[in-house]
């Protein structure tokens, strides 16, 4: 699949429930597949690790951070461990995921107001048409 | 007739506890040799299987695996200190985050862009941001 869109979600979240048919409407219009991964602590796949919790964690930022961010670990590192095993995760996360015929690139997108949903939706739009092209040429 | 019976008598009750205390002293005796046969350990056979630290035709030494059932020798190099600092090979993965905040504002493609800038930086040979 070149691009697809996948939503994670939680259950009992509100949020997740207002976003939900309004990515759906907007997938449906670009025909872009859309996937919605139920994340949350009652959701089946509890234990998945999710695109946006691997952020939250010591190593990840160990890894991956920048400079700053790791000059700043030794003291942030045990709430984040902490996060890590209570499980905590920020939802919904929308993952616009594309293969510009190198290699899989991602775009993760944390959290949802209701209040500025035209704007974001907009913005989703024009980006999943845009990448809509460069997929297909 | 009386004289005899109690004169067998305490024969026989002394003949009974001598020989009764004769063989706790024995049974004492047996068990002192037991203790000294056993604190002598008999020598471990040489292992036949295992790692066993060799020298190879370099004269560097290094470690062989000689397999338990099979005929099987798997010679492992010792560790050396490197003289230069060893780097991580794999690739960062390419992901962008974003908070619903940056997402909904109109600078988002701008902001797409210089991070997808800062990502071909790193991946040509810097440091890791993404």
């Amino acid at each position: 699949m070149l691009l697809e869109v996948i939503m994670e979600a939680e259950v009992n979240c509100p949020f997740c429930a207002r976003l939900k048919p309004l990515l759906e409407k907007l997938c449906r219009d670009l025909d872009v597949p859309l996937t919605i991964k139920y994340l949350g602590n009652r959701a089946v796949a509890a234990y998945e690790p999710s695109v946006a919790s691997s952020t939250f964690s010591p190593e990840w930022v160990q890894r991956w951070g920048l400079p700053e961010h790791k000059k700043k670990l030794e003291k942030i590192a045990p709430v984040l461990s902490y996060l890590q095993n209570i499980g905590a995760q920020t939802f919904p996360n929308v993952i616009i995921k594309w293969h510009d015929g190198i290699r899989t690139k991602e775009i993760v997108v944390r959290g949802f107001n209701p209040r500025r949903a035209n704007e974001y939706l907009r913005n989703l739009y024009v980006l999943l048409s845009t990448l809509k092209k460069v997929v297909r040429r | 007739m009386v004289y005899s019976v109690f004169y067998y008598g305490m024969e026989a009750i002394t003949r009974a506890i001598l020989g009764f205390t004769l063989k706790l002293y024995e049974i004492a005796k047996k068990k002192e040799k037991e203790k000294v046969v056993k604190k002598k350990k008999k020598e471990a056979p040489a292992p036949t299987w295992g790692f066993f630290s060799t020298v190879n035709m370099y004269n560097a030494k290094e470690y062989t695996w000689v397999g338990k059932s099979t005929n099987l020798r798997v010679s492992i190099p010792s560790l050396i200190k490197l003289p230069i600092k060893a780097h991580e090979t794999a690739k960062p993965p390419e992901r962008l985050y974003f908070t619903f905040g940056e997402a909904a504002s109109p600078d988002w493609f701008k902001e797409i862009e210089h991070l997808a800038e800062l990502i071909e930086k790193s991946s040509k040979g810097g440091k890791g941001a993404s």
